[in-house]
């Protein structure tokens, strides 16, 4: 009792805590080669982020929607110990795809490193206690050790989040670890040899174009995959629905789910911005400056849900989501709001049943 | 006894198994599923120079739109499968339908008459497109079924790693077999075709071969094995009452990029490039496959390391573990170097995929295998005009002629002889008008195997390009009855320079200039003729005789050119018009004086009409005061004519459209004019008339350039042009600072 209610005090569990029995099963079921260090074969990795049925009739929830072959790239890349990097604009599951990788590769999805612009190498290689670097000298004990120098002996995935923000010198810390598989620690004339196992998955983002770009020595280490947008309204409207579906329950949203109806409209809006042109191939649109991606539309959907619990009848109407499309596409308040009331004005009003989210819509903006 | 091999056309592996086949078999005789009128092209194959791509063409030499290819490539079990015969002195032959039955059933239809098997069956019905497919290439119907993408990659993992090679075929005749039970044969020609190859083999079992190997499609494998369940009658009844047509049947080379696409055997290969590497290097095929990305991105002059092919050729075999299958195929190569070339984008592989995948090579057929004379001869001058190396590539390529150069008035005259006998190997190029005058012309050059039956249909006008092309346009000329498209030939014959026809098709040109009475034919000829002159001394040639034909034609012109003008209605009107911009043109550019007097005094003629349309009018005007024949006097009264209240508003609109034609500085610079024109807007009633009339006057005038329409909407502000001063000087708006700036620069430019 007392561990369950510790458990309901996490805001967002780890990918392995949450999916934990699936792994168990998978790993149970696994006949396959595996890798060294892995806790289960590819195959079965593939199955845990794409979903499916085992034999033994138990269902493995999908966790990315989209293109197996891509997944089996991005496996086979970390079968072949050279490093992933995943690129995509905002929003196209990139973290979600390298969080689920490691948690069924390693079992631990923690070995993450931030990547941001203030970044030194220490937050690369190892720091030190200073306390017991002044009081001992320089000694093993003293280095404090970065998540790449823990996996590297725990023969581990580590992740590296926003590889481009970090800066270009820094990131050419990497180099030697990836090529030679050793972090030297000159201090101490000895150095750190990986496991068996390790490697790193990356994630950059392709939107912000001369943040860092990679050098090419660095890129040439890493096998990259780049996340798409979901191809079909299908497609893209199913993967809104499911997350939802999960953060509602996470969030113990009140709330009944959103109507497919609801998702598909804002999809559909989303959509359209995003390629410039509407659903009928018709209409050419302009495009505001946001990403829309699907990871907004399932926020934008999860906040529309806490509002009509808390504040509407329970059920998600189009007032409910007005003022957070409208937050999502209205990034620069000049040029995205004249865009998204021209797109209100020429394509939401004519549209048969969208006039109550025209009238929503309008009200925010007015 | 005979043995089946069921293959698949083009299919490396098909390749290997078959000649491990017919290694242990050691036949007394090989069938080839192929055309038996080209047996006695079987034996070439042994010529060296005889390099595959190449093609049978089989084609009906008094109907040449009946033609048939059947190409083969190096991986081709039927061209392995002939180089074996030969190797080993096994005769061979072709055993499929003969073209001269095909073309001679195809002849029956067109005249109606119908075989008399086929009066007694049901109606052929239609095939869905899965049945279609499964027929075509029943091995990638198989492959997909089994999670193949790559039908080769199947064959290998089925196949070739069996320990027993023997019992491959009899294993596909099974399987096939099974997909044809549930696939009734429905399609007439090829149950004709088995009925008629299993009659080869009968014929063939009769003659005395012991030990026959049998190459066929796999499709046809079942049909062909045991022969005793299909009744000779039937078979016999299939081929009966078909007349024959006799054919002939000849090499011609070949390209990897028409082999991609459908050809003969109505199985297209889906990648040449990758199956001929799969030939060649069955072992390690990623690795050789990588290599190639390598090469090819680095000739794009992209980064490619040997440390990238080597990650590439690991990832592809991880990724193709990872699909479970055995051996890596086509789609996992091209993931794994999206991956690791190509920083996860496709675009780059875009550039080489041609290559790539489908490969740019072409095959060559020896001088000395029977070509028909025309084409021996179009080799020989292709090499001379050395225009071999475009020849013999596939890609569209642009080749800039310089007509000086004698090698390059050669490949012009080739071009266009060509051209004329229509083998469009190039196109002509609008050269940039930088360039009119000078000695060059563009050309985009893209050979197409099929020029090969284009030749052979040219060749019945001669044995050479000069003498085809010659004979050609003069029996073109004999035809031709209307002069403008007779002078358009003598230009292409002037461009050719095919100087014998050109004497014979000048005494046909005056014979029809004389007999021609349509001013407007004149006219549209004239131009033409003009040009023939012009360049002609380019081309050292006699031209005294075109010469005659103008100085016939243009006084017939000038005297016509009233009555022509008159009673034609709107359209007509226009097209007199260009017609009359066009003459003007050529008069110019001949530049003879008592020409330019009589045409002027035509002109002048045309512009007093009343009878004549509004816009050629003023057309006329327009070109009388651009060459000074009418002084500003004149083409002011004229205007005012024009313009008069008195007349039809939409004539005088027209006048106008007519008198601006190609510029309105006209406007800007004579304020007299610009006046005119305003008075006579400012005197039309709005309704009905200035609105009538105002889609014509906007279409004269967005005709005119920015600057042009900017200037007279400021004149226009002004109301009256007498201000023009005023508005000409706004015009000189500028900061003396900033001039002074840049004034003694130009003035050392300019050596001030």
């Amino acid at each position: 009792m007392a561990k369950k209610q510790k458990k309901e005090k996490i805001l967002r569990p780890h990918a392995e805590d949450a999916y934990a029995a699936e792994l168990e099963k998978l790993k149970k079921i696994d006949k396959r080669q595996k890798p060294a260090n892995w806790q289960m074969s590819p195959w079965a990795v593939v199955t845990y982020l794409m979903g499916g049925t085992l034999d033994d009739g138990t269902e493995i929830e999908p966790k990315y929607f989209g293109n197996q072959r891509l997944i089996e790239i991005a496996v086979a890349t970390l079968v072949t110990d050279r490093a992933l990097l995943l690129v995509g604009i905002p929003g196209t599951a990139k973290t979600w795809v390298s969080e689920h990788l490691s948690a069924a590769i390693c079992g631990d999805s923690k070995l993450l490193v931030q990547g941001s612009a203030g970044m030194n190498e220490d937050a690369l290689r190892y720091g030190w206690n200073y306390a017991q670097l002044l009081s001992k000298g320089p000694s093993v004990e003293a280095i404090v050790a970065s998540p790449v120098m823990k996996g590297m002996q725990d023969g581990k995935i580590v992740r590296i989040e926003e590889l481009t923000r970090i800066p270009s010198d820094v990131q050419d810390a990497l180099i030697t670890i990836l090529s030679e598989k050793v972090l030297p620690v000159p201090e101490l004339s000895t150095e750190i040899q990986a496991k068996e196992g390790f490697n790193l998955i990356a994630t950059a983002n392709d939107r912000d174009k001369g943040v860092n770009e990679l050098s090419s020595a660095l890129r040439r280490r890493f096998n990259t995959v780049v996340m798409p947008l979901p191809k079909t309204l299908d497609e893209e409207v199913k993967i809104v629905k499911t997350r939802v579906e999960k953060i509602g329950q996470a969030l113990d949203i009140p709330a009944q789910t959103a109507s497919i109806k609801e998702i598909q409209r804002l999809v559909t809006i989303f959509r359209e911005l995003r390629s410039g042109v509407t659903s009928d191939g018709r209409t050419k649109l302009k495009t505001p400056s946001s990403t829309l991606s699907t990871a907004e539309a399932i926020s934008v959907i999860n906040s529309g849900q806490a509002l009509a619990a808390h504040f509407g009848d329970g059920v998600l109407k189009a007032n409910d989501l007005a003022a957070g499309i409208t937050g999502a596409i209205v990034k620069d308040p000049i040029q995205d709001n004249m865009i998204w009331q021209e797109y209100l004005e020429t394509i939401v009003k004519e549209r048969k049943d969208w006039k109550d989210l025209y009238r929503a819509c309008k009200e925010i903006i007015n | 006894m005979h043995s089946v091999l069921g293959i698949r056309h083009h299919g490396p592996g098909s390749s290997k198994s078959m000649l491990k086949a017919l290694a242990s078999l050691q036949p007394d005789l090989i069938l080839i599923e192929g055309p038996p009128d080209a047996d006695k092209l079987i034996q070439d194959v042994e010529n060296i120079h005889l390099k595959p791509p190449v093609s049978i063409l089989v084609y009906d030499p008094k109907n040449l739109s009946e033609a048939a290819y059947f190409p083969f490539a190096v991986f081709s079990p039927e061209w392995q499968a002939m180089k074996f015969a030969l190797a080993n002195n096994i005769p061979a032959r072709f055993m499929d339908l003969p073209q001269s039955l095909h073309f001679g059933i195809n002849k029956m239809k067109r005249e109606k008459t119908q075989i008399a098997i086929d009066v007694l069956l049901e109606k052929e019905s239609e095939l869905s497109d899965a049945e279609k497919e499964m027929q075509k290439d029943p091995m990638a119907f198989a492959a997909k079924a089994s999670g193949y993408n790559d039908s080769e990659r199947w064959w290998d993992a089925m196949f070739e790693k069996s320990d027993n090679p023997e019992s491959i075929f009899p294993e596909i005749i099974e399987l096939i077999g099974a997909m044809r039970k549930n696939l009734p044969q429905k399609s007439r020609r090829a149950e004709r075709r088995e009925a008629f190859m299993r009659n080869t083999i009968r014929k063939v079992i009769k003659e005395g071969f012991q030990n026959i190997a049998v190459i066929c499609g796999a499709w046809h494998a079942p049909a062909l094995q045991d022969l005793h369940h299909y009744s000779i009658k039937r078979d016999n009844a299939f081929l009966k009452g078909i007349k024959k047509v006799s054919t002939k049947a000849t090499w011609v080379p070949w390209t990897f990029n028409r082999l991609s696409t459908q050809s003969g055997y109505r199985s297209g290969v889906i990648s040449p490039a990758y199956y001929q590497l799969l030939f060649h290097h069955p072992g390690n095929i990623v690795l050789h496959w990588m290599v190639k990305v390598a090469q090819l991105l680095r000739l794009e002059e992209l980064d490619a390391s040997s440390a990238h092919v080597i990650e590439a050729v690991r990832l592809t075999h991880a990724l193709s573990a990872m699909r479970n299958l055995s051996v890596p195929g086509l789609d996992e190569m091209f993931e794994a170097a999206v991956a690791i070339f190509c920083d996860g984008y496709s675009s780059k592989m875009e550039l080489i995929e041609q290559k790539l995948i489908v490969g740019d090579v072409i095959g060559t057929v020896p001088p000395e295998i029977p070509l028909i004379p025309l084409q021996q001869d179009l080799e020989k001058t292709i090499k001379s005009a050395l225009l071999s190396k475009e020849k013999n590539s596939t890609d569209k390529k642009e080749k800039v002629l310089d007509l000086r150069k004698p090698k390059n008035l050669l490949a012009s005259h080739l071009l266009h002889r060509l051209n004329l006998l229509g083998i469009p190997w190039g196109t002509q190029q609008q050269i940039s008008k930088r360039d009119y005058g000078s000695f060059k012309e563009i050309w985009e050059l893209q050979w197409l195997p099929d020029f090969a039956i284009n030749i052979i249909e040219a060749g019945m006008w001669g044995n050479t390009v000069y003498t085809a092309a010659s004979n050609y346009v003069m029996a073109k000329a004999r035809e031709v009855q209307i002069l403008p498209e007779l002078t358009s030939l003598v230009q292409a014959t002037l461009n050719a320079d095919l100087s014998e026809a050109i004497q014979e098709i000048v005494i046909h040109l005056k014979d029809l200039s004389a007999l021609t009475k349509d001013i407007h034919n004149l006219m549209e000829a004239l131009p033409a003729l003009v040009n023939a002159i012009r360049y002609g001394s380019t081309r050292k040639m006699d031209l005294s005789a075109i010469s005659h034909v103008i100085d016939n034609i243009i006084p017939r012109i000038c005297i016509g050119l009233p009555n022509a003008c008159s009673s034609v209605d709107e359209d007509m009107a226009q097209e007199v018009f260009q017609r009359i911009i066009a003459v003007n043109q050529s008069l110019n550019i001949l530049n003879d004086d008592a020409y330019l007097k009589s045409w002027y005094e035509a002109l002048f003629k045309v512009s007093k009409n009343s009878g004549i349309k509004g816009s050629i009018r003023g057309g006329a005007v327009r070109i009388l005061f651009d060459k000074e024949y009418f002084d500003f006097n004149d083409t002011v009264t004229s205007m005012r004519y024009a313009l008069s209240p008195a007349n039809d508003s939409m004539d005088s609109a027209q006048w106008l459209e007519g008198f601006l034609y190609g510029s309105g500085l006209l406007l800007i610079h004579q304020p007299a004019l610009w006046n005119i024109l305003d008075e006579w807007i400012d005197d039309l009633p709005m309704s009905p008339v200035f609105e009538e009339i105002l889609p014509l006057l906007r279409r004269t005038f967005s005709a005119f350039s920015v600057p042009e329409r900017q200037k007279m909407m400021r004149l226009a502000h002004l109301g009256n042009a007498d201000h023009l001063e005023k508005a000409t000087s706004t015009e000189i708006d500028y900061d003396p600072q900033k001039a002074a700036q840049v004034l003694s620069a130009a003035k050392t430019l300019l050596g001030l």
